[in-house]
């Protein structure tokens, strides 16, 4: 499903005009790296939770040219699937 | 920190952003997960604009351990939700470490090199992501502005100042280890303090690197020696303040000069009392000599040069010969003549002891302890006898003592070891 779908669904499921549906999902979009920067994590009940994680500095080998590349530390955002959700997709 | 927002929190938070009402933000991003939900049940991938896409990834049967029975089980086949972030997403999470960038490594560093930085790397990575980052960010701005009013010889640029403030550091750590004492805390605690200021240098610029957009390179192996050297010249608790962090290391700098300045200290100390203890004991042929000498008895300085130096079985031969001498010497010196009728009384200063005094009376200074015995009451360590204490000379008779008996002279000796054994062992003495 991609996005524009989804937008479609959400307008007829909720029966608010497409410019609004789309202004909140892009708004929790930018408030998401926000809200898990400070160390929260966002948890929708029956979907998931989203938290950010860290890594370590690391080295590594570049595959194609050889040459060895020290990878910077970061932080990235990581999605974890509720059970509820989980139980739905084995089927 | 660590907390679960629930959706209606969310919900709220944007309704204030967006101005709609919050009860609508909601409704819209339930609608939106529920129907991502429905999808992903189908097994089709969803993709969110602005958040990432999620899809169903297959996952096949493994091999695995029964970890309660410890016996082969298998993990069978399975379907598991991926989720992949949008770039835009991926960038706004990792703002705080956004100026690294991925670094080729050259050939000739070496991999203990490369060790050192992926460890130092390591630590620059905080437990705590926003407070430390945030703040440590803005802390080693501050100190960095800090550093360059104290110092404003050095040049703006703070990677090339590594070298130049280190050997400044460097200079200033020996000084604080090399201090005249007497200066001591003046001097070292403002040298330490100096130093461990410019300890934060590095440091501190290693920070505000971190925060000013430059690549971290071989910028990370450079600045593990600097801390290295710093940490062997000013303390020993080298990890110690690494892993207490930039802005508590330098507290273990204090800390450890003040430890090296106590010691001193006391080191000082311990000796003054060694030598004084040395210059009141009568026994000491130096300080006796030096003695004697000032009481004008020329005379006697080399005989008593020969009696220091050589052991009891010498000294033995020569109290005799010492108080021949004496006799003979009589018109350097007059002993005075103890008798019963009038008390004769002296003094003993911080050059007059009580084995000069007897030398003076009785002719043998191994015969103190008969002084000694005499006032025994108010006297208490026999090295330790006040300056300008009045003692009564006995007359030798009273004790039955004959000077020129080379048994009496032993049985004296026996005595002062006696008297000293009184004072020396229920006190623990550093001798």
């Amino acid at each position: 499903m991609d996005n524009k779908t989804l937008i479609e669904n959400i307008v007829s499921a909720t029966k608010q005009t497409r410019e609004d549906v789309q202004e909140v999902v892009s708004a929790f979009c930018k408030l998401l790296p926000d809200v898990c920067l400070e160390g929260d994590s966002v948890i929708v009940s029956g979907f998931g939770q989203f938290e950010s994680r860290k890594r370590k500095e690391r080295l590594t080998v570049h595959p194609a040219s050889g040459e060895r590349l020290m990878v910077p530390p970061k932080i990235v955002m990581k999605f974890r699937p509720s059970a509820v959700l989980n139980s739905r997709i084995v089927k | 920190m660590n907390r679960k927002i629930t959706l209606s929190r969310i919900a709220q938070k944007l309704s204030e952003q967006t101005g709609r009402r919050a009860r609508d933000c909601e409704a819209v991003l339930r609608s939106m997960f529920q129907i991502a939900g429905n999808a992903l049940a189908e097994g089709e991938t969803v993709k969110i604009k602005g958040l990432g896409s999620f899809k169903i990834s297959n996952v096949e049967a493994r091999k695995s351990v029964d970890v309660a029975t410890g016996r082969e089980t298998e993990i069978p086949a399975h379907k598991r939700i991926v989720f992949i972030p949008s770039k835009e997403l991926a960038k706004a999470v990792n703002a705080p470490f956004d100026m690294f960038e991925t670094v080729v490594i050259n050939e000739d560093v070496l991999d203990e090199e490369l060790m050192q930085a992926e460890a130092a790397g390591n630590e620059i990575l905080v437990n705590d992501i926003q407070e430390q980052i945030m703040a440590e960010e803005q802390r080693a701005q501050a100190e960095v502005e800090e550093i360059r009013e104290k110092y404003p010889i050095v040049a703006e640029d703070a990677v090339d100042d590594e070298d130049p403030d280190e050997s400044a550091a460097d200079e200033v750590a020996a000084s604080v280890v090399d201090a005249d004492p007497d200066r001591e805390s003046d001097l070292g605690v403002n040298a330490t303090a100096d130093a461990t200021a410019l300890a934060e240098s590095p440091s501190a610029s290693e920070d505000a690197d971190a925060g000013g957009g430059e690549s971290m390179r071989a910028e990370l192996p450079e600045y593990e020696h600097p801390d290295d050297e710093q940490d062997s010249t000013i303390t020993t608790d080298a990890d110690d303040g690494a892993s207490v962090g930039r802005r508590g290391r330098w507290r273990w700098y204090v800390a450890g000069g003040v430890l090296v300045l106590c010691l001193v200290v006391c080191a000082l100390w311990w000796l003054n009392d060694d030598f004084s203890e040395w210059g009141k004991s009568h026994m000491g042929g130096r300080a006796v000599e030096a003695t004697v000498t000032d009481n004008a008895i020329l005379g006697e300085a080399n005989d008593l040069n020969d009696v220091s130096a050589g052991q009891d079985g010498m000294m033995e031969d020569l109290g005799g010969s010492e108080v021949a001498k004496v006799e003979e010497d009589s018109t350097e010196v007059a002993p005075t003549k103890p008798s019963d009728s009038d008390p004769v009384y002296d003094t003993v200063t911080d050059t007059r002891y009580l084995s000069t005094i007897a030398k003076e009376h009785y002719g043998n200074f191994n015969l103190w302890p008969y002084i000694y015995k005499e006032n025994e009451s108010f006297l208490g360590h026999p090295n330790r006898i006040k300056p300008g204490t009045r003692v009564v000379v006995p007359p030798l008779s009273k004790y039955g003592v004959d000077p020129t008996n080379k048994v009496d002279i032993e049985k004296a000796k026996k005595l002062g070891v006696e008297i000293y054994a009184r004072y020396d062992n229920p006190k623990m003495q550093h001798n």
